[in-house]
Order: structure tokens, then C-alpha cells, then sequence
């Protein structure tokens, strides 16, 4: 390393000593040291303006650049290749020359096909006239004229991105200064053409970011603890319906813009944030937010802390979210539809608990109570079959009336049982209370009515009615040539289904008639509307 | 069979005729008296309005709606209730998560507990 005073600037005694020597030195060694300043200064000057047009790079502002080096170097002709180019087509960007006659035009082609040959390579090759006439490539270019070549490689990192080649057509060999002045010049080509490709993968790498970024409908921003702002990212505003200028937010305070997003709900969830970035360098977030036109959305995502104080308090934090609000959605239907069918299986039990109580509780003995429940725990079945079958959304009345009907329908007898009434659809719970009352009727018809003998005849029918403005459904069930009938002393399980529990669930009428002739019923009860119900 | 509850007069919400009809019978097991049988939250009001209670057994699901409204009503003439549920106690609101709650299907033991633990006035 050297000493402070063996520097540029020589030190009192040194420079003392020296100004002898100018004085005795001849005119023509002066002029010479003046001509090298002078050059000195040139190149110096031409390196800077290297430096200016390869911020921004223009094809002409390029070629004029070239055709100054050129002539500083008392080069006529210059070749300038690529090789790290996608596209082969741009693999000669810049190669001109000064082309003033036909005769030139020869030359210049001749200085491209050699040059070409000779590219590209990581080593810098010089070559004066005498190389010229030994190397079989470059022999045609003496025969043109050419006197000396040189070609200096453009290299980042050992790695070859192109070449720069002159040639002269009146110094016999490049100098060295020359050669190190177009060193220079390469290594600066070679740093911008380095350059570019780097910010040209960045914004590739960016375009890939932002393409996953919209796809995934990502939010991200920073954090910063010491300042006190956010940095958002346009998506990030996007999503969270903000529109800040610069994308810069304020943490704490009324006008946190994130922690006024959030719901309600979930702001306290921002100190715990804070706090947990203190501790952890990575964790979880999950919050609904509330944009400014009113649309719920479910956030998840985590925080990453990038940088903290020498305490270890965070810093800075690197934030990213999804919208998951579809997938919260579907979780919530799931949770509604669990809890529907624990709902309606808890009543459905509760439902067969009381079938089974009653059952014991009418028939005298075992067996008898056991074929009352089966049956019962059939008829039950079976409405639950219908409805399943149109997603629990309802059930047709005429269907309602053949499964309760089904088990009772003898062999031969197919006129036994008539059903007339228009379409009617029926909610989940009317179908299954009728269907069960259905069940009780048709079990007692053909137990003790007109379904115990061949002559019996069952009628049933409905028709619309209107009660106080409200749609109202009549529904009859008549039992002809049966047996004579006898009031029955004891209410059983049939006779209070209907007449308690079927109008109380219905909010409507039951009305049971033991005639002679058999029995009698006739039910009245509200449709939700005419439209919705019938058909 | 029991003493504490024989004679009280119970209101059954239920829009379920047939878990109704089961309830109906168990309280007379208890011996309680069954005031009425609502399926309905309006049927419900009118019944406590018209109607001289005891207690009420209070289904929570009432065909989509619930019965929370008419929990309240009996609050405020501090008629002492239970809730009647298959879903656990998770479907209560804060406000009335502290009450008693049996589940379905019933157990009769479970029944007459609940209710012999009300506040009768």
C-alpha cells in the first residue's frame, strides 16, 4: 500500500527537485508531454460521455460513440457483438463504419466477416501488420488495406457477453495506451450491457410476482416500527379498497388505515400483531376487513419480520395476505348444514321416542306395539325418503298421499283408494305431519274400516280455499262400505295425532267424524301462498 | 312423584306435534299441568298474556325462527323457563346461556330435574 506522500500529489521536496529537469528538458519532449496530457484529457472526457449514453442508449447516440472511440484510436472501422442475446437477429447491434466509397464498402465487409470469425472469445486479441500476413483469417485484411486489429472481449464475472473490435488502416499496431483506453471502454460497455440484464430479469421476476400477486388475489405491505408507516403495494391497496398517495399509510392513531379496514370486531387483533412481532419472526394473521364500499372480506396470511432493533423489537414487517372469503363462506355453509341435520336428526329421535312411547303406551301387548312402531317407523321413513329426494325442499301432496297409502294397497284391489286434487306442494314439515296422519288413518281403515274388506271404498281429495284473504288447502279423507263403525270409547295415538297435533302444527283444523258409514276427515290448514304451493 | 312439581302449569312451546304430544305426556308424568302448546312464537305471546303459568318448556328451533323472544317475555314476568334443544347448548345466546337446557331426545329424569331446579314463585 502506498505512502501518503508517494500519492498523486508529490510531496514539497520531490516536486522542488523536479522543476530543474522541466527546465532543462528540450522543446520537442515538452511538446510531447503536452500532447499526452492532451490526450489524457481527450479520453478522459470521451470515457465520460461512454458513461453518459450508456444511461440511456440510443442507436444513434451508440454508433456515434463508437465512431468517436474509433477515431481516437485512429481506427476506421469498428465491429460491436452480442452474445448473450435472446434473439440471434439482435446479435449484431451496432456494426458500422465510416463508409465514404465503394472502395471502403469492400474493406468494411472484409473487416466484418474477419471479425465475425474471430468472435467471439474471452481473451483480447492485438494483432499489427506483421500478425496480419501470418494469420490466414485476417490475410485478406491486409490485402484490403487494414494495417492493425484489435479486439477486446466484454466479460462480467469471467462470463462472455461480446466482443468490440477496430481496425486501422494506417498505424501498423495499436499502442498500448490505446489498447488500455479500449479496455476501459469495454469494461464500462460490458458493466451497462451486465446492468440491463440484470433489471431486464428483475422486471421478468417482477411481471411473474405481479402475475401471482393478481391470480392469487394477494395483498402485501411493509411495515415500518420506526417511522411509522405502512408501504403498500397497489394490490394491496386494491384489495383493501384504500387509496393512499404513495401508497404510504399511518400506524396508530385515527387515521391507521388498517386497523380502520379491519372489522370492528377483529381491531384488537392489531396490537397483538405488534406485539407477537416483537417475539416471533414469522406468524399467522387471520381478520375480516371491512372496505369503504361496504364488502366483507376474510384475510390470511402472516407477517415476516425483516429487520429489528439491536433489543430485538421489530423493525420492519413484510405482510402478505389472501382473500379467503370464498373458502370462509363454504366453511359456514358446511357449519349451517351440520347444524341443520344434527337439528332435524335430534327431533327425528325425539320424534321416534314419542312413537314408541304412545305405541307402548295403546297397544296391550309386545308383539302387537312392535308392528304398530315398525309401521309407524316405516311411514316416517318413507316421508323422509320423498323429501330427500327434492333436497328437503318439499314434496308433491299426491306424492305424500301414495307413499302413506302404499303399504295398504291389497292385491286386486285397485279401486279401492281414490286420490283427486290438483298440484299441490307441500313444505318439509306439512309433508311429514300429513304423511303421518295419512299413516294413522290408512292403519285404522284397514285394521277396523273400510280397508278390512274387499267392498270398502277410501276417497281422498283437496281443494283450495281461501280464509280471511289467506291461502287455505280443504283436505278430505272419507271411508264408505265398510264395516259399521262404533265411536271408540278410548282416544288412542291416531285420533289425538290428528285432531291435537296435526291443526296445532298446521295452525289449522282437524276435524274426525265417526260416522255409521264410515269415517270421516276433513283438515284445513294454510299454505305458505298459492304461488309457492300449488301448482 | 313429585311433590315440588304436581299442580304446576307448565306451557309447551314445540313446533313439533308429535315432540309436543311426547312432553305433554311426560309432564304428566310429573304430574304438572299442561297450560298449552304453542308451535308458534305469536301462539306463545298469547299464551303467556291469557294464560296463568308456572314454568314454560321453550324448544329453541322453532321451525327456522327462535324462541328467544318468548324467553324474554317470560323473563319479564319472571315465569322461570327451560330450553328444549338438539343442538347442544351452542345455539343459546350470550343472554341466555346460563339457563338450563335439556336435550333431545328427552330423558324424563332429566326433565324433572330441570324443572324442579326453576325458581317457582
Amino acid at each position: 500500500m502506498p505512502k501518503p506522500s508517494e500519492s498523486v500529489f508529490p510531496s514539497e521536496d520531490t516536486h522542488a527537485g523536479a522543476l530543474p529537469d522541466l527546465e532543462q528538458a528540450s522543446r520537442a519532449e515538452l511538446q510531447l508531454t503536452l500532447e499526452q496530457l492532451a490526450r489524457a484529457n481527450r479520453r478522459l472526457a470521451l470515457l465520460y460521455r461512454v458513461a453518459t449514453v450508456l444511461m440511456s442508449p440510443t442507436q444513434s447516440s451508440f454508433s456515434d460513440l463508437f465512431e468517436a472511440i474509433a477515431e481516437e484510436i485512429g481506427a476506421r472501422y469498428f465491429f460491436y457483438q452480442r452474445v448473450d442475446s435472446i434473439r440471434p437477429d439482435l446479435l449484431i447491434l451496432a456494426a458500422a463504419s465510416q463508409q465514404r466509397s465503394e472502395e471502403e464498402a469492400i474493406i468494411s465487409n472484409e473487416f466484418l466477416t474477419a471479425a465475425a470469425i474471430a468472435a467471439p472469445a474471452n481473451q483480447s486479441l492485438v494483432l499489427g501488420s506483421s500478425e496480419l500476413t501470418q494469420n490466414e483469417a485476417f490475410a485478406r485484411l491486409q490485402r484490403v488495406g487494414l494495417q492493425s486489429f484489435m479486439r477486446m472481449p466484454l466479460l462480467a464475472q469471467d462470463r462472455l457477453l461480446g466482443v468490440v473490435s477496430f481496425a486501422s488502416v494506417s498505424s501498423p499496431l495499436f499502442l498500448q495506451a490505446d489498447q488500455e483506453f479500449v479496455r476501459t471502454f469495454a469494461d464500462q460497455l460490458a458493466a451497462a450491457v451486465e446492468r440491463e440484464r440484470l433489471v431486464q430479469q428483475l422486471k421478468e421476476s417482477e411481471q411473474i410476482y405481479r402475475g401471482a400477486v393478481i391470480t392469487g388475489r394477494l395483498a402485501s405491505w411493509e411495515t415500518n416500527m420506526v417511522t411509522r408507516e405502512r408501504i403498500w403495494t397497489k394490490e394491496g391497496m386494491e384489495m383493501f379498497g384504500l387509496d393512499l398517495p404513495n401508497g404510504r399509510g399511518v400506524i396508530g392513531g385515527d387515521n391507521d388505515e388498517f386497523r380502520r379496514t379491519l372489522h370492528p370486531e377483529d381491531r384488537y387483533k392489531v396490537a397483538e400483531f405488534h406485539q407477537t412481532a416483537d417475539r416471533i419472526d414469522s406468524y399467522p394473521a387471520e381478520y375480516r376487513i371491512v372496505r369503504s364500499d361496504g364488502r366483507l372480506l376474510w384475510m390470511s396470511g402472516r407477517g415476516r419480520v425483516i429487520e429489528r432493533d439491536p433489543d430485538g423489537k421489530a423493525r420492519r414487517v413484510a405482510n402478505i395476505v389472501v382473500d379467503v372469503t370464498e373458502r370462509k363462506k363454504s366453511e359456514e355453509r358446511t357449519k349451517l348444514l351440520i347444524d341443520e341435520l344434527n337439528h332435524r336428526v335430534k327431533n327425528t329421535l325425539a320424534t321416534v321416542q314419542a312413537i314408541v312411547a304412545q305405541s307402548l303406551r295403546d297397544e296391550r301387548d309386545s308383539r302387537g306395539a312392535r308392528e304398530v312402531i315398525e309401521a309407524r317407523l316405516q311411514s316416517l321413513s318413507s316421508s323422509h325418503n320423498l323429501l330427500t329426494r327434492a333436497n328437503w325442499e318439499g314434496a308433491a301432496l299426491h306424492d305424500v298421499v301414495g307413499e302413506a297409502m302404499r303399504p295398504f294397497i291389497r292385491l286386486n284391489h285397485d279401486g279401492q283408494i281414490s286420490v283427486e286434487g290438483q298440484q299441490v306442494r307441500l313444505r318439509p314439515k306439512v309433508a311429514l305431519s300429513l304423511g303421518m296422519a295419512l299413516h294413522e288413518l290408512a292403519t285404522n281403515a284397514s285394521k277396523y274400516g273400510a280397508l278390512s274388506v274387499a267392498s270398502g271404498q277410501v276417497a281422498v281429495w283437496w281443494t283450495p280455499a281461501t280464509v280471511v284473504g289467506a291461502p287455505y288447502l280443504d283436505f278430505h279423507w272419507r271411508e264408505q262400505g265398510g264395516p259399521v263403525v262404533k265411536q271408540r270409547s278410548r282416544r288412542g295415538f291416531g285420533s289425538r295425532l290428528i285432531e291435537q297435533g296435526l291443526a296445532h302444527e298446521l295452525g289449522g283444523s282437524a276435524h274426525l267424524e265417526y260416522l255409521p258409514s264410515g269415517i270421516n276427515c276433513r283438515i284445513s290448514f294454510p299454505l305458505l301462498s298459492i304461488e309457492e304451493e300449488t301448482q | 312423584m313429585s311433590t315440588v312439581l304436581a299442580g304446576k302449569r307448565i306451557l309447551v312451546v314445540e313446533d313439533e306435534f308429535m315432540i309436543a304430544m311426547l312432553l305433554e305426556d311426560l309432564l304428566a308424568e310429573l304430574e304438572c299441568v299442561v297450560a298449552g302448546v304453542a308451535a308458534r312464537p305469536a301462539e306463545a305471546l298469547e299464551l303467556i298474556d291469557a294464560t296463568k303459568l308456572d314454568a314454560a318448556v321453550l324448544d329453541v328451533n322453532l321451525d327456522g325462527a327462535d324462541s328467544f323472544g318468548i324467553a324474554a317475555a317470560l323473563g319479564q314476568r319472571q315465569i322461570p323457563f327451560i330450553f328444549a334443544t338438539g343442538y347442544g347448548g351452542s345455539r343459546l345466546t350470550p343472554e341466555f346461556a346460563n339457563y338450563p337446557v335439556i336435550q333431545k331426545p328427552y330423558r324424563l329424569d332429566d326433565l324433572s330435574e330441570a324443572l324442579r331446579r326453576l325458581d317457582f314463585a
